[in-house]
């Protein structure tokens, strides 16, 4: 165990310069391009802008998740990295901006909020109460503030615990976590029906909700792995053990198959009842292009990192955890680009414009990350759990 | 008083941390027969203690491709071969279905036969002595407590030495285990009476216990539930329709799945002259016939089709097709009379497929030979 | 036991300071008391009620015989015309019986033409009281014409497989429904002697059992059912012209064959074979697209297969 004092070494350390510019430069690339992309084609733009706004959710609202969860679950071993999903959490309020240019274009994406359809549409009619534009963006509008405000309630709790070292926040936030699981829960569900769902207004699954969240949880909690390794590599993260690395990496493996086994299940039941109006969802995916998609899809997210992630050397092995977190966070990225774009039109739609996305996310995950490393200690040292946390032992 | 025989000292620690580094040190030390015993599985003691790796991780493998392949393959046999019925008109062999069961199957064998081959190969199942057993130090290992022993036919052991040593690596409550030989016996077991006296009265628990649930328990509620639906059966009534009749006709124009319409509707010649008996009366078809007509037809026109109803007056008694007429007549002109029904009878296509239709003129004509017989038939 | 306090399983002291882990140990019971009140819910509803009456089964009221015996053909004596052509006591009561067994079904217990299945059939079956517009008229000579030949076009089958003595039963039966009744000549009824040979008795086929009556259908069957299959490894190893054309134009090889063979001596021409396969193509073994062939594919066609199977 290493004689220097844990509080020295994880206290505030700005990142690297060279990494804050090469952020700025993927943030104003991503930018330039999605504005672009409006120029030139703003349907398509609005799709890709709608598949980036998923993917960011996915990482923020996940990591206010895993905060939440790690709280309510009184984990120990995940509270000296429990700042990097803070610092991630952060996503959140910076992603409800980042959702703003599609609501000019509702009518462009979503059939349901052309005005002309639903005199034409007997079925679009009939979700007329849920589905309209105003309580659209009243939901969007309330699911980010609840979010925002959890928040920063519960990382002011954390920052503020790290002067006062004071056993209340902790327990504030188990209840703050409590209280945030149903919003969570609700909430994510309806991002995932308004956002992504409701792009083809005839077609429902009930798992659909359950489905993002499994991608969501993956795409947090691989974000979260990559970014703890690369700080610890590079001297921020001090005192992890193996250990630590192992957990995470168990992690990434559940929800790996967590998703196949939410995805197979949508697909399972559809396929076996056989009803039209079900069953065209997955035939838009299997068709102009879109199997290539499918199968790649299955392979990426499922079957390479089942077999990659499975042995526990592959656990303890920081490159190889490194390069799977990267290639989930590609997967789910290919994930909701399956699932948003066939609406787009039949086709497998390549463009350039489409660079913009993960160019824009990466970019101000990092500046995200950068402008918190500034202001708040790398680890919680005034958690009175941290001392164990670091000592964690499977 | 037994004499009692040393088996080993044991040592306690308190953390994982320790445990590991006392491990690694008795390796070092020299010692081979000694063991860790541990709350819960720590990782990294394998390292410690340079075990190679266990061969249970193979033993769940072979399992689970075992349970995986038997698996594909019975429902592969059952879906094709066995009972192959068509389910919301897909394949026999539809993949995805399977993939449940197979997934659980190979879950559960590789889980219960990988704990069984633990037991058995690496408990030494039945033998369940051990020296120990139903010591404070078990008690505290299996709490929380780390422990180390090491055993008496270690070839470095002295127990002066062992003591020292395990002070020294930091162990507390340090304690001789000892054992009677004559109570804890390393023997094979596997024959011993009592064992296979437990596992007799366990079989026929467990068959006891099956009986009872699947003949009995399952015919109670609610496990009966999925039977007795609230729905519409064959030949109920239903207020929900203008006429109250719970069975519905299917659109008109409806073409079954493998049904064609049948293209001489209301011309009983044309059928008698251009239908043609598809199969020939082997035995096999003329048995699938007699099956089909005594359940079909034999009920009004008797077993032997002689018109004599085995409903005796509760249902019209036909006119017997014993007649010159019905023996005149072609297969395709009886072949009409089913599938369209004559005078009281009422159309039988719904309810035999054709096939089945010209197995059972097949067996008619065996029932007139029987009753018409040739000359050359009584040699 | 003191030293080793916190290894016990139970806590009493700590249970007695913190009563609500007393819970723990009790949920089972209230799971299982919850679980019998489900029961005891679920039991009392309505929408589950047993049968309130027992179904009740109808033994098969027949006597179940599995064959028929073997029986030699034999004749029926013949029946004097002119005795049984008069009605007495002894013939109507035969004939009530008679009357029960093969006619009520349909014309009645009464006759009244309101039997089970007079409901069904078109046109409904004579009523017996009624002495008008008689198919065939109501005297004997003229209801046994009835009864020998049937009535085409309606639900009158023939019954002469009956013995002429008790149609004469029978008829003097159903003449009783009615008063007024024609009376017959002697001369009609030896006309109806001369008409249907009443004096030679009547053959009555004989009878082998079932089991018998299958074997020999199976066995007059079996070069038939080789034929078939010659023909189909035939047509399968075949490179004529018509071969080729018959596997293009057909979906099932048995059937074809099978047809043929069955019609070869019914078919004589061409047309009567296109007469055949058209009327239901399916049936027969081809596809539907056969009736599109051109006359010289049909007679390619013809030539082929005949000359498999003759």
């Amino acid at each position: 165990m290493s004689e220097r004092p844990t509080a020295q070494m994880n206290m505030k350390k700005p990142m690297a310069q060279n990494v804050v510019r090469l952020g700025w430069i993927l943030f104003s690339l991503g930018i330039l391009i999605c504005v672009l992309g409006y120029w030139t084609d703003s349907r398509l733009a609005a799709f890709h802008n709608i598949v980036g706004f998923l993917f960011l959710t996915s990482i923020g609202l996940g990591a206010l998740f895993l905060i939440a969860l790690d709280y309510v679950a009184g984990s120990v071993w995940s509270v000296p990295m429990r700042r990097v999903n803070e610092f991630l959490a952060a996503l959140v309020p910076f992603t409800a901006l980042l959702a703003l240019p599609v609501l000019f274009f509702l009518p462009e994406v979503f059939s349901w909020a052309k005005a002309e359809s639903a005199v034409l549409d007997p079925v679009v009619e009939s979700k007329r109460l849920y589905l309209n534009v105003n309580f659209f963006i009243i939901r969007f509008v309330v699911l980010f503030i609840i979010w925002t405000v959890f928040y920063y309630v519960m990382t002011g709790n954390s920052v503020k615990q790290d002067l006062t070292k004071d056993q209340k926040h902790t327990r504030w936030n188990i209840r703050l976590g409590a209280a945030f699981m149903p919003v969570f829960a609700f909430g994510i569900t309806a991002i995932a029906i308004d956002w992504s769902m409701s792009l083809e207004p005839h077609w429902y699954s009930t798992i659909y909700g359950v489905y993002y969240f499994s991608g969501t949880v993956i795409a947090a909690l691989a974000a979260a792995t990559y970014i703890i390794i690369q700080l610890h590599e590079h001297g921020y993260l001090q005192n992890l053990r193996s250990d630590h690395f192992y957990s995470l990496g168990t992690l990434l493996f559940v929800f790996v198959n967590f998703w196949a086994y939410i995805a197979f299940s949508q697909f399972l039941l559809i396929w076996y009842a056989n009803i039209p109006e079900e069953t065209v969802w997955f035939i838009m995916r299997w068709k102009n292009g879109w199997q290539a998609v499918s199968i790649l899809l299955l392979l990426v997210q499922f079957w390479v990192p089942y077999f990659m992630l499975l042995s526990q050397e592959s656990k303890m092995n920081l490159k190889r955890l490194k390069f799977m977190s990267i290639w989930l966070l590609l997967a789910h990225l290919l994930d909701l680009y399956w699932l948003v774009m066939p609406t787009y039109n039949s086709g497998v739609p390549l463009s350039w414009t489409m660079i913009g996305v993960p160019s824009l996310s990466v970019g101000l995950t990092i500046l995200v990350l950068a402008w918190n490393m500034k202001r708040k200690n790398i680890m919680p040292i005034g958690d009175p759990r941290l001392k164990r946390g670091l000592e964690f032992h499977l | 008083m037994v004499e009692k025989t040393l088996y080993s000292i044991t040592a306690l620690f308190n953390t994982p941390d320790e445990i590991i580094l006392a491990a690694q040190k008795t390796r070092e030390a020299g010692f081979v027969r000694y063991d860790v015993h541990t709350p819960y599985p720590v990782h990294g003691m394998d390292s410690a203690m340079r075990l190679s790796t266990s061969r249970i991780g193979l033993f769940a493998f072979i399992f689970g491709v075992l349970g995986a392949v038997s698996t594909i393959l019975f429902i592969s046999w059952v879906t094709i071969s066995d009972y192959p019925l068509v389910i919301g008109g897909k394949p026999f062999w539809s993949w995805p279905a399977f993939v449940p069961v197979t997934f659980e199957v190979t879950v559960l064998s590789t889980a219960v036969l990988s704990t069984i081959a633990m037991i058995v190969f690496y408990f030494k199942f039945p033998n369940n002595a051990h020296p120990l057993h139903d010591t404070a130090y078990m008690k505290s290992v299996s709490s929380d407590k780390f422990g180390l022993c090491i055993q008496a036919n270690d070839p470095m052991f002295k127990e002066a030495a062992v003591k020292d040593f395990l002070r020294k690596i930091g162990g507390r409550e340090i304690t001789p285990i000892y054992f009677d030989p004559d109570e804890i016996d390393h023997g094979q077991t596997l024959f011993d009476v009592k064992f296979l006296g437990v596992l007799a009265v366990v079989a026929l628990t467990v068959s006891a216990v099956t009986y009872f649930s699947l003949n009995v328990l399952l015919k109670i509620q609610p496990f009966n539930w999925m039977a007795e639906q609230n729905k519409l059966k064959a030949q109920q009534a239903s207020p929900l329709f203008h006429d109250g009749i719970g069975m519905r006709s299917p659109v008109e124009g409806t073409v079954a799945r493998g049904y064609l319409p049948y293209p001489f509707k209301g011309k009983p010649e044309e059928a008698g002259n251009f239908l043609v008996n598809p199969l020939v009366p082997t035995q096999k078809v003329l048995d699938g016939g007699k099956s089909k007509y005594l359940t079909y037809c034999s009920p009004c026109h008797g077993n032997f089709a002689r018109g004599d109803s085995r409903l005796q007056g509760q249902f019209p008694s036909p006119p017997t097709l014993q007649s010159d007429k019905v023996r005149n007549w072609t297969d395709g002109r009886i072949y009409h009379v089913i599938t369209e029904g004559q005078n009281a009878m009422p159309s039988y296509a719904p309810l035999i497929s054709p096939d089945d239709r010209w197995a059972i003129i097949n067996y008619i004509r065996v029932l007139q030979r029987a009753q018409n017989a040739k000359k050359s038939d009584f040699k | 036991m003191n030293r080793h306090h916190s290894n016990d399983e139970i806590d009493w002291k700590d249970l007695k300071r913190k009563p609500e882990k007393l819970f723990g140990f009790s949920y089972f019971y209230v799971l299982a008391v919850l679980v019998g009140i489900g029961l005891l819910y679920i039991s009392n509803l309505n929408s589950i009620g047993r049968n309130a009456v027992n179904p009740t089964v109808f033994p098969d009221s027949a006597a179940r015989i599995s064959d028929i015996p073997l029986q030699s053909p034999r004749i029926i004596p013949p029946v004097d015309v002119l005795k049984a052509g008069f009605s007495s006591p002894e013939l109507i009561k035969q004939g009530r019986d008679l009357f029960k067994a093969n006619c009520s079904s349909c014309h009645g217990d009464n006759g009244a033409g309101e039997g089970l299945s007079a409901a069904m059939l078109n046109p409904k079956p004579r009523n017996f009281h009624i002495l008008k517009d008689w198919k065939n008229g109501s005297k004997v000579t003229q209801m046994y014409k009835t009864l020998e030949e049937g009535i085409p076009g309606s639900g009158m089958a023939s019954y002469n497989y009956l013995p002429p003595a008790d149609r004469f039963a029978l008829i003097h039966y159903i003449r009783t429904f009615a008063n007024n009744q024609p009376a017959d000549s002697i001369g009609d009824l030896k006309a109806l002697d001369a008409a249907y040979q009443l004096a030679q008795g009547m053959n009555v086929a004989g009878q082998i059992p079932i089991k018998k009556a299958l074997r020999l259908v199976v066995n007059e069957n079996i070069a038939g059912a080789e034929l078939v299959h010659k023909s189909v490894s035939q047509l399968n190893g075949s490179q004529d012209p018509g071969a080729v054309l018959l596997k293009r134009v057909m979906v099932d090889e048995q059937r074809v064959m099978k047809s043929a063979v069955s019609l070869k001596d019914r078919v004589r021409s061409v047309d009567d074979f296109i007469k055949m396969v058209t009327a239901d193509p399916l049936h027969s073994g081809f596809k539907a697209s056969v009736i599109r062939l051109s006359p010289d594919e049909w007679n390619r066609l013809y030539h082929y297969v005949f000359s498999v199977v003759r």
